[in-house]
């Protein structure tokens, strides 16, 4: 089982090298020199080509490529992450006021997902063919269906703009008080919306196939309560598929980070990276990513683990 | 004798979803959704009633009318036109993205899964490689470098779904392997090539071919998001996920700009969704959807 | 270094759900009571006040402002300060006398005034900010008349003495951009490179936390040379999307919308916020590349330039909200030559020039040379609604007189690297200008920023090079009306219009002021209380 954690780090560690220079050459090809952010016209009404080669130099950025992705990896590997080419501040600094934003909603959106999705999949399963599971069925494809966007404004519109219930956009504070509670909600539903209509139908189907197995059969016949054969025997095993799931839905919402940050104004690490990106900060990009893609690539490594660990079928070779 | 075990599970299969299709009603809708579309790629030109492009400065933003049947964009240009036309932008990109993705993917997992060994090992680390940008960012850091515009699109969405394919072909080809009809086939004398290609990508057909369907809608509202960030496809182009992205201005005093397209790409991407859950429950009652 | 990760790390095992301090989420909490003394109408102390803004400042330090958040006017204050009409008046500088060669600056400095942190401003103060701007390695904005002093002298405690190497019309003019604003040298000096973090001016609001692309927040001065201002903080909040800042203004979190288009301010303004527009300076043009074969031809540029509806555009882009372009002076100015004939809208002529130079109709509506080639351009726009509507409308413009354009759409960084590398056809560009007609008219230079235009006409630079040095209103003006006809003639640019920055305000702030250049004065600004 170590063997199996410690083999699965290894390549985990070299899939992020991989993804590291991946991005590394993906900036250098992308169109755009991010010398001309320092050179735009609001800031140099004339600009001169010494000024490009004073840049270029003062950031590496003239040396050869495989030189600066050597100088990328001694930094990685000395644990600086550098400073930001557009802000001149530490971009470590900088992640660590992020990378929490985002966790929190990440959690939080995850958080609901699953609630939402176990609760109304358990209820839509156990009663087969109901009103509930004829509303439910349906409406899971709904969530999916949806540009994130789309969703995000609409809510706003709704819940902040006409009803004035939670407030449009930034964050409240820390989770445990009301206002960082309030700012969270609509950015959190949106982005869980996807994962919750997916969980809905899986934990239905799930349930449905492992209520019809001899054992939860002959737990009925032992006349135990529908409710102690449900939520005892039947829940706990129709979750392993679930688990599964969950580096999948981190994914969703890392990925919908991008987007969802935007449109509420939400201070993350999606929104940072953005702004990264567009304004060819190599530094911020790389650093970003390489945290976003780390902590995926975490979350799969340990949802691996613990399905190997719930479910003794899986043979970790 | 192997021909006919193929022939019959996927015979069974598409008998199945047949049935499935007609016993569930959201089959029903999908197919029903997918047949106006249908007509909609084909009869483009005879359905829609102004040139997708040109503008009317003059009726910018006017609701629903006679004339303009689902009112007009910012730019005075019919909305009508622009869905009617841009299914067959949308679509198409969705579809040759996911294709793209399908040919390339599909080669890998075959050469992995059924050689094994090093080759085996390095498409695997490539598929996870590419799999450690969590959702659209693998989108993103493409079109980041190619730039907008549709065959980057759909090269971005290509490049997207080849570790997905690829690691589902491999797991079936695994699976497959050790199938009898596979042995017998080879000792009929099958070469690799053939064995590859008739055997194991037919008894792979189905599972792709779900996996294919759902990736058509993901790829849709892929499009739209990158349309969001400004690196979608450019206008004039009637595509309907910048449609819905440019519309998102004037949410509030013209709803009607991104309703219209923003319900195209929700039935098209639930019909596909639909018709994928079918299609799984036919084919495969026990796979899990897993990405 | 390791410190930075650490400092990651440990921020990451505190901070797990969420401990450090975020946007106050709240509407502007009013921490200091209303003041007896305060009368029902008159000026009320306290509240904050909330600035929403599409992106964010790169650093809170007033010198390195650019100009997509004014806040050095808030932080800092400069020798001389623009009045309503843009000209220079004297400010921190109580008055100033010019050598009569237009050479030597005197400048007699305010006593008596303080910086933030409590050290007095003089003439050594006065010096060593701006000698701190012009270092080469602060990415400052630095106005090519700066690039001309040669010395800066303190003669005694409160005068200063700036000499140019030679004079220039636009000297004043740049010692008033609130970016060249006073800094403390004692905090630059003990700071280092820690002051871009936590800068020290001597403004009506002082430096009080900054986190990027998300708040920055300056608390009240009550030392503040001109007197205490009202507020107790001004907070500019970052919202990426356009919908979000209008409905967070709408609601009554935000007090003010910075650079809004002109499509929402009007709405917005019938909805009974202010709407404050700037002067129509801000420049709208149609670059042509030319060094491209076809676009080298004056012809096919003013062939061009008939096919365009500025008229059009105007209504359609800015809401009305703009003047048209001539020759590259605003009709705002007082430089401005009317007797300028510039090409105006006349899709016939368009098509005469066109057919003169070989490119005739065909059937399917475009043209084609002898050869059969099709008379195509590719537009590079901009991936944002400002670019690219009026791209698409100019799309349909030359589509009508038979020019074919496909369009290519990219962010803003590629679209700067196309122009200093000339790897473009043509493309439209908007940027803030300066109100001064001599800098206004240096954007024609073929040496202006990358030559974005990418035109050598020698004439043109000649006289505008020439005319930098005058100081005299009337010469400059007739050297002026020369350059006009000149860049008519020419036309190595298509101006399209000059609209105006826009700002909308909640209608409960009070007496805040905005300059010319858009720039904001805060020392005066006050809340009304609900």
């Amino acid at each position: 089982m170590i063997a199996y954690v410690i083999r699965r780090l290894l390549i985990a560690s070299t899939v992020i090298l991989g993804v590291s220079v991946l991005v590394f050459l993906a900036l250098h090809l992308a169109p755009g020199d991010p010398v001309d952010m320092f050179l735009s016209p609001e800031v140099a009404l004339r600009a001169s080509p010494e000024q490009i080669e004073q840049i270029r130099a003062q950031w590496g950025l003239d040396k050869p490529l495989h030189i600066q992705f050597y100088d990328f990896i001694v930094r990685i590997v000395h644990l600086d992450m550098g400073r930001s080419m557009r802000t001149n501040r530490p971009i470590a600094a900088d992640l660590a006021l992020r990378y929490p934003a985002t966790l929190e909603l990440g959690l939080v959106s995850l958080l609901l997902a699953n609630v939402v999705g176990v609760v109304v999949g358990v209820a839509s399963a156990t009663r087969r063919n109901s009103a509930i599971d004829n509303t439910v069925r349906p409406l899971s494809f709904v969530g999916v269906s949806l540009p994130g966007f789309w969703l995000g404004l609409m809510l706003m519109l709704l819940f902040a703009y006409h009803l004035a219930w939670l407030p449009a956009s930034g964050r409240g504070g820390p989770l445990w008080t009301s206002a960082g509670l309030r700012h969270i909600l609509l950015p959190a539903v949106t982005m869980g919306m996807g994962s919750a209509a997916l969980l809905v139908r899986l934990v239905r189907s799930s349930m449905l196939s492992v209520l019809n197995e001899d054992y939860v059969r002959t737990a009925r016949a032992k006349g135990l309560s529908e409710r102690v054969v449900v939520y005892r025997h039947a829940l706990r095993n129709a979750m392993i598929p679930v688990i599964t799931i969950i580096g999948l839905q981190v994914g969703a919402i890392l990925g919908g980070a991008v987007v969802i940050e935007s449109v509420f104004a939400w201070p993350g690490v999606g929104r940072f990276m953005i702004t990264a990106i567009n304004g060819r900060d190599f530094p911020v990009v790389q650093a970003s990513v390489l945290v976003i893609a780390t902590t995926f690539v975490l979350v799969n490594v340990a949802v691996d683990i613990v399905y190997a660990v719930v479910d003794p079928r899986i043979r970790y070779s | 004798m192997s021909q006919d075990t193929t022939m019959s599970v996927s015979r069974s299969g598409w008998a199945r979803f047949g049935v499935q299709v007609r016993k569930s009603l959201p089959a029903k809708v999908g197919v029903l959704i997918l047949f106006v579309l249908t007509l909609m790629i084909l009869l483009a030109p005879q359905l829609s009633t102004h040139d997708p492009i040109r503008q009317h400065l003059r009726h910018r933003l006017e609701p629903p009318s006679a004339d303009f049947i689902l009112g007009t964009d910012h730019l005075g240009r019919d909305i009508f036109s622009r869905v009617v036309y841009g299914s067959r932008i949308s679509v198409s990109i969705g579809a040759a993205g996911v294709l793209t993705g399908m040919i390339i993917g599909i080669g890998l997992g075959l050469l992995g899964g059924y050689y094994g060994g090093n080759l085996d090992h390095a498409i695997l680390w490539l598929c996870d490689l590419l799999l450690a940008f969590p959702g659209i960012l693998l989108a993103i850091t493409i079109m980041s470098v190619l730039g907008s515009g549709i065959i980057n699109v759909v090269i971005a969405i290509g490049i997207w779904s080849v570790p997905t394919v690829a690691r589902l072909t491999r797991g079936q080809v695994l699976s497959l392997k050790s199938a009898e009809f596979i042995d017998s086939a080879r000792a009929i004398g099958a070469g690799d090539a053939r064995i590859l290609s008739v055997h194991l990508l037919s008894n792979t057909f189905g599972v792709l071919l779900v996996f294919a369907t759902m990736r058509i809608a993901t790829a849709i509202l892929t499009v739209a998001a990158l349309s969001f960030l400004g690196l979608g496809i450019a206008p004039p182009t009637p595509e309907w996920g910048s449609m819905v992205a440019i519309g998102r201005e004037y949410i509030r005093e013209a709803p009607h700009v991104i309703t219209a397209p923003g319900i195209a790409i929700f039935l098209t991407v639930m019909a596909c969704n639909f018709l994928g859950d079918t299609l799984q429950d036919a084919l495969d009652p026990r796979m899990v959807g897993r990405e | 270094m390791k410190r930075n990760l650490i400092v990651f790390l440990l921020a990451l095992a505190m901070v797990s759900v969420a401990a450090c301090g975020p946007a106050d989420p709240t509407p502007a909490p009013d921490v200091t009571p209303v003041t007896p003394t305060d009368t029902d109408d008159g000026p009320h102390r306290g509240g904050a006040l909330r600035i929403a803004t599409p992106t964010s400042p790169v650093s809170p330090d007033p010198q390195l402002e650019q100009t997509n958040a004014k806040y050095a006017s808030a932080m800092t204050d400069t020798l001389m300060l623009a009045d309503a009409d843009g000209v220079p008046q004297p400010f921190l500088a109580r008055d100033y006398e010019v050598s009569e060669d237009g050479t030597v600056y005197t400048f007699y400095l305010q006593e008596g005034v303080i910086f933030h942190d409590g050290e007095p401003f003089n003439a050594e103060a006065a010096k060593f900010s701006i000698i701190r701007f012009l270092d080469p390695d602060l990415a400052t904005r630095k106005e090519p008349a700066l690039m001309k002093i040669a010395d800066i002298e303190a003669l005694d405690t409160y005068t200063l003495r700036i000499t140019l190497d030679a004079p220039d019309a636009l000297f004043l003019q740049a010692m008033s951009n609130p970016p060249l604003g006073m800094v403390s040298p004692k905090a630059v000096e003990e700071l280092g490179d820690a002051f871009e973090e936590a800068p020290v001016g001597l403004g009506p609001y002082k430096y009080k936390s900054f986190i990027p692309d998300e708040l920055t927040v300056l608390e009240r001065f009550d030392d503040y040379w001109q007197g205490t201002p009202y507020m107790d903080e001004i907070h500019w909040v970052v919202i990426p999307e356009l919908t979000t800042r209008v409905m967070e203004l709408e609601m009554g979190n935000v007090d003010v919308l910075a650079f809004l288009d002109a499509r929402n301010a009007l709405a917005l303004e019938e909805k009974g916020f202010v709407m404050i527009e700037d002067l129509r300076f801000a420049n709208f043009w149609l670059a042509m590349n030319l060094e491209h074969p076809l676009l080298s031809d004056v012809r096919m540029r003013r062939a061009m330039c008939h096919a365009l509806d500025r008229q059009l555009l105007i209504d359609e882009v800015t809401y009305g909200l703009a003047d048209p372009g001539y020759a590259g002076i605003q009709p705002a100015s007082w430089a401005f030559d009317p007797t300028v004939e510039v090409c105006s809208y006349d899709p016939e002529k368009a098509g005469e020039l066109l057919d003169d130079m070989g490119w005739h109709l065909a059937d399917d509506g475009f043209r084609y040379n002898d050869e059969g080639t099709r008379l195509h351009f590719e537009w590079s726009a901009a991936n944002r609604p400002d670019n690219l509507i009026p791209t698409e409308i100019a799309q349909q413009l030359f589509r009508d007189v038979g020019i074919d354009s496909s369009l290519t759409m990219g962010d803003h960084i590629w679209r700067l690297t196309s122009a200093r590398t000339g790897d473009f056809e043509i493309t439209m560009w908007g940027l803030s200008a300066s109100i001064n007609p001599v800098a206004q008219a240096d954007r024609s230079h073929s040496e202006f920023y990358w030559n974005p235009n990418r035109h050598y006409i020698e004439e043109i630079d000649d006289l505008l090079e020439r005319v930098a040095l005058e100081t005299d209103e009337a010469v400059i003006k007739e050297m002026l009306s020369e350059f006009q006809h000149l860049a008519a003639e020419h036309l190595p640019i298509v101006w399209l219009y000059h609209n105006s920055t826009i700002t909308v305000l909640n209608p409960r702030v009070k007496d805040l002021f905005i300059d010319p250049s858009n720039y904001f004065d805060f020392s005066r600004t006050w809340l009304e209380q609900e």
